[in-house]
């Protein structure tokens, strides 16, 4: 959708009033318009983002500022010459390093320097345009390209190892992801340089890639579970990587090695065995720590796991494994090529508090049972801050997907739509999981079967999932029940296992920004505990400054 | 030169000889039982048999030959040659295993060291200066700092292996007093190499973490701040070889090759704890701690194992090595913590640290 060029100055005049204080007494040295608008995605919910250059010497806060304007809403970001400019040389100089190096960058800073590359200039384009010769398209393109195929070859490598310790949901959800990625790369390496996932389904017809290949990728994508084994379908999986050029990926368990994890610890108290995991700890029930008791550094996962006597027992004992690593315990390694970097996250157990979630967007829930007016609650204080601030997180998350779904829909993008549906319900499922405590958060691939198998969710819910998790979107019609679907499962799970949350609607503009209000009454206690913020929907760890601006970002 | 080395096949000797070889030194060997001299990461030392004068350059030849027996059971003509050819001694032989009978320590550390001395004495026209390996454990069981001049403190012993290496000790002192030019060198505990822990002889530390490791003893009389010093075989054997190349420099002195971070007991449990199959061993003080409380299995490893190294745990000596930086300088490329989690990766790799039973 392109808005034409006159326009958008008029909507950049209006900003530039509206944001004197900011503006008013310094100049840009260019403005450019970056997203989804200015790549020629987006529809009529796309946002307005508009950057302006600043080159004062003075280093901002990435902190948009939020406009509504023309019934749009509109994004100012004020980022300065310098940063830019470090920020490309830094991709510039990884791409002469190798894939290695690349995979390093934080796809925060590739997102930011694609943009910037991709951008519609509204003045002065030949500074932009100066800027974005230091990394350039071809460049760039490259390193796009690089990033996703490693981020392939490690989610396929993960995918391996959950097969391997005979997990064969994750191990579905994990190759879909790294076939996705691998077609990211490979439309990356065709000029579609673009980052966001949502537009692949568009990006693919761009590129004119095969329609034949694209056929059996949407087809491998929207494949029911019953239609085929897990291990068929990691055969197909593995053999679409391949098409799309990524190598490094295969069906041999051997490779799936069991690592250690810096900070973990076993301790015997009496007949328990007890895991330290920086400051959390953990107490294994027998069948666990006989399991836990059998592992060697370095060795393949199904020699750890083998039980001679029966198979029932090594399928335990990788079920055990599984867990592991998913608790962060263990690390999963690559045959001789270090950690799979693919599901970095050590989360946790839900918190043992009964039926209901323990956290909710305004603080901690006191437990029902108890009469007590004060409670100490069944968690270090860390831990519940870090869990907040992940619930918001999630939250927002939400809020997004509905957006992009509802602007999907009206524009019968269904492809779009029904990538944008199952990222609202995984995000919703992260709110469910930070409820009981389950900090870090699984990766989004992880989230569905996390809340499935962590959490008490009934079966009719467990059934609507499942719908919007496989369902193909052939209609408009189609679409809007799904859409509709997909709000009943959000509130459902917002509310699991206790009183509904306040504010009670999601929907209302004052309820939703008095959430995020409660948000910044998180990252106070968090930062004052020096918890670990989400840096993105990937993982890893933000700072403050920045769960501020993701935070200003969502008051719409 | 040409070196006579003394247990050649043993860690320290093995190393030495390897170092010294390649430096372009003849070696010859004397071994107890005519075998083949293998370094610590398995290679073996090509060598052939020594018939008396002079080897050439690099070159290993080996004498059957016993510390036990007067003359060290060579035929006196090759007892004469070897002593006039031979320009330095490197006695390393020992008995280091624990729980043996006592009159074995004084037969081969006590008396095998007098031989030796009377060799390196009696060569006519000079004596061969002599390089001896001692260990630090002749400090005993006194706490407080020991250092490379302190030897008589009165100390007491806590095993027969101490006392016979500080009697023997004792012998090179006096033939130091008699004009022997002499240097001793005080390693602490041998471990595995500092690069990945390879070891190839699993003894004292091996021994009793073997045990306490795989869950078979759970509960040591001991202190949790007493202090074990282990150091990696590469640079005890790179100090050795020191030692030897500047003889003169360092004549008359005790060289310690002690770490600089000794490993209190807690930080070793900090260690064990990083591997899952690992129990930790819980040390429990003394007059508290009785072993007949114990049963079976657990009462007969304690007996027979553990208790030969009670002692350690609960000492606390202070090891220092400021004079032997003169002579030898570098530090263990790997020490304390870093150091003990490569011995103990290496010895789960190679299985001998292993669980024998998987219930906790």
């Amino acid at each position: 959708m392109s808005l034409n060029h006159s326009f958008l100055l008029q909507l950049w005049e209006q900003s530039r009033q509206q944001l004197y204080a900011q503006l008013g007494q310094r100049q840009p040295s260019a403005v450019f318009l970056e997203g989804s608008i200015a790549e020629g995605f987006g529809n009529e919910r796309s946002d307005i983002d508009f950057v302006a250059i600043i080159d004062d010497g003075t280093e901002m806060a990435t902190m948009p500022y939020i406009l509504f304007l023309e019934n749009r809403r509109v994004e100012v970001r004020l980022l300065s010459r310098e940063r830019l400019q470090r920020e490309l040389l830094q991709v510039k100089e990884a791409l002469n390093a190798g894939i290695e190096s690349v995979a390093q960058i934080s796809w925060n800073q590739l997102e930011r320097c694609q943009r910037f590359i991709g951008c519609l200039p509204i003045e002065n384009e030949a500074y932009i345009k100066s800027l974005q010769d230091l990394l350039g398209k071809e460049s760039l393109g490259r390193a796009v390209a690089l990033w996703f195929e490693d981020f392939a070859r490690q989610t396929g490598r993960y995918a391996v190892a959950m097969l391997a310790l005979e997990q064969d949901d994750y191990a579905r959800a994990w190759i879909k992801t790294s076939v996705f990625h691998a077609a990211k790369s490979f439309v990356a390496q065709r000029g579609e340089r673009y980052l966001g996932s949502k537009w692949l389904s568009l990006q693919l017809d761009r590129a004119q890639v095969d329609k034949k290949l694209v056929q059996r990728f949407w087809d491998f994508y929207t494949e029911k579970s019953q239609d085929s084994s897990a291990i068929d379908y990691l055969h197909k999986g593995i053999a679409l990587l391949e098409e799309f050029s990524v190598s490094g990926v295969e069906l041999n368990f051997e490779k799936v090695l069991a690592d250690s994890r810096a900070g973990v610890s076993t301790w015997q108290i009496g007949r328990h065995l007890h895991i330290l995991r920086d400051e959390d700890i953990f107490r294994l029930d027998d069948g666990s720590a006989r399991v836990w008791r059998r592992i060697i550094w370095n060795t393949p996962c199904i020699q750890i796991a083998h039980d001679k006597r029966s198979a029932q027992a090594t399928t335990d004992a990788k079920n055990h494994l599984a867990d592991f690593s998913r608790a962060g315990l263990i690390s999963l390694c690559w045959g001789g090529e270090g950690e799979i970097r693919a599901r970095q996250l050590g989360t946790s157990c839900p918190l043992l508090t009964g039926k209901a979630a323990l956290i909710s967007v305004d603080g901690a829930r006191l437990s029902a049972s108890s009469p007590a007016g004060i409670q100490l609650l069944p968690v270090p204080a860390r831990r519940l801050a870090e869990a907040g601030v992940e619930l918001t997180w999630a939250n927002i998350g939400v809020e997004n997907s509905r957006e992009d779904s509802e602007g999907a829909l009206r524009s019968g993008q269904l492809r779009v739509l029904q990538y944008t549906l199952q990222r609202m319900i995984q995000t919703a499922s992260m709110v469910a999981l930070a409820g009981y405590g389950i900090t870090p958060q699984p990766p989004l691939e992880e989230a569905v079967l996390e809340a499935l198998r962590l959490l008490p969710l009934n079966p009719s819910l467990v059934e609507a999932i499942q719908r919007i998790e496989t369902e193909s979107i052939h209609s408009r019609e189609q679409g809007q029940e799904l859409f509709e679907l997909a709000g009943q499962i959000v509130r459902e799970l917002r509310q699991l296992g206790g009183d509904e949350q306040f504010p009670a609607s999601f929907d209302t503009a004052s309820g939703w920004c008095e959430t995020v209000m409660y948000g910044y009454d998180w990252i106070n206690l968090a930062t004052h505990l020096n918890a670990r913020f989400p840096a993105s929907a990937v993982g890893g760890r933000g700072s403050a400054e920045e769960a501020r601006d993701l935070l200003a970002s969502s008051i719409g | 030169m040409q070196i006579l080395v003394t247990g050649a096949s043993g860690l320290v000797g093995a190393e030495a000889i390897a170092r010294l070889l390649k430096a372009g030194h003849t070696i010859v060997a004397l071994v107890h039982s005519v075998g083949n001299i293998v370094t610590n990461d398995g290679t073996l030392l090509p060598s052939r048999p020594y018939t008396g004068g002079r080897g050439n350059p690099g070159e290993l030849l080996t004498v059957k030959g016993d510390l036990q027996q007067d003359g060290l059971g060579l035929d006196a003509e090759l007892y004469r040659q070897l002593q006039s050819s031979v320009d330095r001694v490197l006695h390393s032989a020992a008995l280091t295993s624990f729980g043996r009978p006592e009159e074995r320590y004084e037969a081969i550390n006590v008396a095998g060291t007098q031989r030796m001395i009377d060799f390196a004495m009696k060569k006519p026209g000079a004596c061969i200066p002599f390089i001896y390996i001692s260990t630090m454990y002749v400090c005993g069981e006194r706490p407080g700092i020991f250092s490379e001049t302190a030897f008589d403190r009165g100390q007491s012993f806590g095993s027969p292996y101490e006392a016979s290496k500080f009697r023997a000790e004792s012998l090179i002192r006096k033939a130091q007093d008699n004009g022997l030019p002499t240097v001793i060198v005080r390693p602490a505990i041998i471990v595995g190499d500092s690069v990945d822990g390879t070891m190839r002889k699993f003894d004292t530390i091996y021994a009793v973490y073997r045990i306490t490791t795989a869950g078979l003893v759970r509960t040591i009389p001991g202190d949790y701040g007493a202090t074990l010093d282990i150091v990696p075989i590469d640079w005890v054997a790179d100090g050795v070889v020191a030692a030897l190349e500047n003889f003169s420099q360092a004549q008359g002195r005790t060289l310690h090759l002690c770490s600089d971070q000794p490993l209190a007991l807690r930080e070793i449990n900090d260690v064990c704890a990083l591997f899952p199959s690992f129990s930790v061993p819980r040390f429990v003080p003394g007059h508290v701690f009785h072993s007949y409380g114990m049963k079976g299995l657990e009462k007969r490893y304690y007996d027979e194992v553990i208790s030969l190294y009670e002692s350690y745990f609960r000492r606390q000596t202070v090891f220092v090595r400021d004079s032997t930086r003169d002579i030898f300088a570098k530090a263990p490329p790997a020490q304390g913590k870093e150091l003990l989690h490569k011995v103990f990766s290496y010895a789960v790799k190679v299985g001998y640290f292993r669980r024998t039973t998987h219930e906790i």
